[in-house]
C-alpha cells in the first residue's frame, strides 16, 4: 500500500458534513491537520500498518467504545459502535485475530447489534474455539472498579493492541466532558483509559480515533484541542481544565465522525492486505446501522433512535463507505488505457 | 466574515482520489496545494467569483473529441452541464461549449438533467459575446502549442479554440476558471512551473516536441480536482452554499442519468474507453453517486440549525 492511498482515505473521512445543531463547526480539518502534522504520514496508512505489523493471527484486540449517558443518550450512541464494529470485522477477517468488544454494561447491547450485523458471532463460549466470533466484556464505571478491570483484561487477554473508538478520556483534572465542555462524573463513566494505562505500561499498540478533542488518542495533541475547540480551555463545569483529554495514544486518527475513521483505517487495512472484502459493504453499513438503532443506538445529535450518525444520514454513510470501497478496489485494479 | 467551513469540506471531497492504477496517482492533491496555496478555499472563490463578477453570459467549455473517443469522454460534459443548468437558475445565460461531434452528448445531457442551457458549437463561440468562462477537462496547448494526453501522447487532432477563447477572455480581464485533474487541461498554465514538476510527463512528454504536458493556458482561477467533474459540482454545491440555495446541484439520480444520456450518445468513460460503461474516469457509477449524495449533504447540512439534546 502506498501513502496516496492514505492520502485520499485520509481527505475522505476529514469531510465534515455537519449541520448547525450548537456543536463546535469547521473543526474537522483543523484536528486533522494538526494530528497529521504531528505524526507526519496519512493517519489511517499509519494505524493500519501498525496493525498489520503488530497483530498476529490468533492475537485479541480490545476495541473500546461508547458514548453517552441517560437521559440524553441512555444506550449510547451510532457513533463509535459501527466504527467498532467494523474494525473488530476487519481484525477477524484480515487479520486472523480475536475481536474483544469493551463498553459500559449500558451500551454494550447496541454495540453487539452492530458486530452481530457485520457478521460475527458474539459468544463467549465460542470464542476460544473458532473465527468469525466476538466476545463482549462490560467494563465497569468509577476509577477504582475500572483499575481492577484493566488489571484484569490485559492479565486474561494479554491483548496485542487496543483501539479506542469515540471514546472519551478524561482531561487534566480528571474529569470527563462532552464536547459542548459539560462534565460528566468518572463515577458515571468506564475510565477507559486505564486500558491506554496498561498498553503503555507493557508496551501494547494503542490507537485512538474521535472526532472532536476529548476523546482517548487526543491526548497526543491536547495544546491544538484546547486552542482549536470552542470549550477545549475552559470548561462549563467548576473543573475549568477544558474538555482536552491528557490520553494519548500510540497512533491518533482525527477524523469528522469517529466512525469514519474506523472505516478509514479498516479501508487502508484491506488495500494494505490486498483484499477489499476486509472492509465491509455499503449493505451490510446499512445493516448495522438499522441493527445498532433497533438494541437502543441513538443519533448522537438529535438524540433519538433514527438511522444516522452524528446528524448525517444512513445514505451518507453509506456513500461513505461505497467510495471508500472505489478507493482500495481501484487502487487494485491497473487499467493500459491505449493513449 | 469567515468563510463557512462548508466550503473547506466542499474543496476536500472534491480532492478525493479513486483511480485506477495506471493512471497517475498521488499527485491532484499536491497540484490542489498549489493552486490553492494560503487562501480560501478554491470552490469558495469560485462561486464568490462567478456571483459577483461573472456577468450574465457564461461559457462552459468541455469535450475532447478524436482518437478514441469520437464522441468525447464522460469527465467533462456532465459537470460543464450541471454547473450550467445552475447558473441558469440563478438568472445567467450559461452556454456549454463543444466540438461538433459532442453536440449531441451535451444535448442528451441537458434532456437528462432537464435543463434549458444552450449548447453551441465551439467554432461558433464568439469570446466577445460572454461575460466570464469555465473550462472543465479542456484540453489545452502546451508552449509549443501541442496538446497531450495524460501520459504524453500527441493529441494531434485537438484545436486550438478554447486556448485562444479563454486567452482573449483573459485580456480582456473577465473571469475564467479552469478545472481539471491532470495538468493538461486548460488552467494549469497558472501554476505552470509547479504542475511541471509533480505531473508525470510534465515537463517532458517524450513526444518530439519536447515540451511536456502542462497547457500554458492559465485561467484566472485554477481548480484541480480527482475528477473534473468532481470539481464543477463542488463549484455548483458551492454557489448552492453561497446563494441560500442548498439543492442547486443535481441530484444523484439526475446525475446518473445524465452519464447514462451520455454513454448513450456515444461518449466513453474516460478511464476504461469500454463502450456502454456507464462510469467516469474509471469510478463505477455508485462511486459518483456518493460523491454527489456527499457534495449535497454538505451543502443541506449547512443551513440545518437543530438544538442538539442536553
Amino acid at each position: 500500500m502506498d501513502e496516496a492511498l492514505g492520502e485520499a482515505i485520509d481527505r475522505l473521512i476529514s469531510v465534515e458534513i455537519r449541520f448547525g445543531s450548537g456543536l463546535p463547526r469547521g473543526v474537522t480539518h483543523r484536528l486533522y491537520e494538526v494530528a497529521r502534522s504531528c505524526q507526519g504520514k496519512p493517519l489511517t496508512f499509519l494505524a493500519a500498518t501498525h496493525l498489520q505489523q503488530r497483530v498476529h493471527p490468533g492475537d485479541h484486540v480490545l476495541i473500546v467504545t461508547g458514548a453517552g449517558m441517560a437521559p440524553g443518550l441512555p444506550r449510547g450512541e451510532t457513533d463509535g459502535p459501527l466504527g467498532a464494529a467494523a474494525l473488530a470485522r476487519a481484525i477477524d477477517v484480515g487479520l486472523h485475530a480475536k475481536p474483544v468488544l469493551v463498553s459500559e454494561e449500558r451500551n454494550l447491547a447496541p454495540y453487539v447489534a452492530a458486530v452481530q450485523a457485520a457478521g460475527l458471532a458474539v459468544d463467549a463460549d465460542l470464542f476460544p474455539h473458532r473465527s468469525g466470533c466476538a466476545v463482549a466484556e462490560p467494563f465497569p464505571l468509577g476509577i477504582e472498579a475500572g483499575k481492577h478491570e484493566a488489571a484484569r483484561l490485559f492479565q486474561r487477554y494479554q491483548p496485542a493492541a487496543v483501539i479506542f473508538v469515540e471514546k472519551g478520556g478524561p482531561n487534566r483534572a480528571g474529569v470527563f466532558h462532552t464536547i459542548l465542555g459539560i462534565q460528566r462524573p468518572p463515577d458515571a463513566m468506564a475510565n477507559a483509559h486505564l486500558l491506554a494505562d496498561e498498553a503503555t505500561a507493557s508496551g501494547t499498540l494503542t490507537i485512538g480515533i474521535g472526532d472532536g478533542g476529548n476523546e482517548i488518542g487526543f491526548g497526543l495533541v491536547r495544546d491544538a484541542v484546547q486552542d482549536i475547540q470552542p470549550y477545549g480551555r475552559t470548561c462549563q463545569c467548576p473543573c475549568s481544565e477544558g474538555i482536552a483529554t491528557v490520553t494519548a495514544t500510540d497512533v491518533l486518527v482525527a477524523a469528522a465522525v469517529s466512525n469514519w475513521g474506523a472505516y478509514g483505517i479498516v479501508a487502508a487495512l484491506a488495500a494494505a492486505l490486498g483484499d477489499v472484502d476486509v472492509l465491509h459493504d455499503a449493505t451490510t453499513e446499512a445493516r448495522m446501522l438499522e441493527r445498532c438503532v433497533a438494541a437502543g443506538g441513538m443519533d448522537g445529535v438529535y438524540a433519538r433512535m433514527i438511522p444516522y450518525v452524528d446528524g448525517t444520514s444512513a445514505a451518507v454513510q453509506t456513500s461513505l463507505i461505497t467510495i471508500l470501497h472505489e478507493i482500495v478496489g481501484n487502487s487494485f485494479k491497473t487499467i493500459q488505457r491505449g493513449f | 466574515m469567515a468563510v463557512p467551513a462548508a466550503f473547506e469540506n466542499i474543496d476536500r471531497l472534491a480532492n478525493v482520489e479513486m483511480r485506477p492504477q495506471g493512471l497517475p496517482t498521488g499527485i491532484v492533491g499536491q497540484l490542489y496545494a498549489i493552486a490553492r496555496g494560503d487562501g480560501d478555499p478554491i470552490s469558495f472563490r469560485c462561486a464568490q467569483a462567478l456571483t459577483e463578477r461573472g456577468g450574465e453570459h457564461i461559457a462552459l467549455l468541455t469535450g475532447i473529441a478524436g482518437g478514441p473517443l469520437p464522441r468525447g469522454e464522460v469527465d467533462g460534459p456532465i459537470g460543464a452541464a450541471a454547473l450550467a443548468h445552475a447558473l441558469v437558475q440563478l438568472g445567467c445565460q450559461a452556454d456549454v461549449v463543444v466540438p461538433e461531434p459532442m453536440i449531441g452528448v451535451a444535448e442528451g445531457v441537458r434532456t437528462a438533467l432537464r435543463a434549458n442551457f444552450s449548447v453551441v458549437r465551439d467554432s461558433d463561440a464568439r469570446p466577445s459575446d460572454y461575460s466570464a468562462a469555465v473550462t472543465i477537462e479542456k484540453l489545452g496547448r502546451n508552449r509549443r502549442g501541442v496538446v497531450h494526453s495524460i501520459f504524453g501522447a500527441v493529441l494531434s487532432d485537438q484545436t486550438p479554440l478554447a486556448d485562444d477563447f479563454i486567452e482573449q477572455l483573459n485580456q480582456e480581464g473577465k473571469l475564467t476558471i479552469g478545472i481539471g485533474d491532470g495538468g493538461n487541461e486548460i488552467g494549469f498554465g497558472a501554476i505552470f512551473d509547479q504542475a511541471r514538476s509533480i505531473v508525470p510527463h510534465g515537463a517532458d512528454c517524450g513526444c518530439p516536441c519536447g515540451d511536456g504536458l502542462v497547457t500554458s493556458t492559465a485561467t484566472e482561477i485554477v481548480f484541480p480536482a480527482s475528477v473534473s467533474n468532481f470539481g464543477a459540482y463542488a463549484i455548483t454545491s458551492a454557489l448552492g452554499v453561497l446563494v441560500d440555495r442548498p439543492l442547486l446541484l443535481a441530484s444523484a439520480a439526475l446525475i446518473t442519468q445524465a452519464v447514462e444520456a451520455a454513454v448513450t450518445a456515444g461518449c466513453l468513460d474516460g478511464g476504461t474507453f469500454e463502450p456502454g460503461r456507464i462510469a467516469d474516469d474509471g469510478i463505477p457509477i455508485e462511486g459518483v453517486e456518493a460523491v454527489v449524495t456527499g457534495f449535497r449533504t454538505i451543502a443541506t447540512q449547512h443551513f440545518r440549525a437543530t438544538p442538539r439534546h442536553a
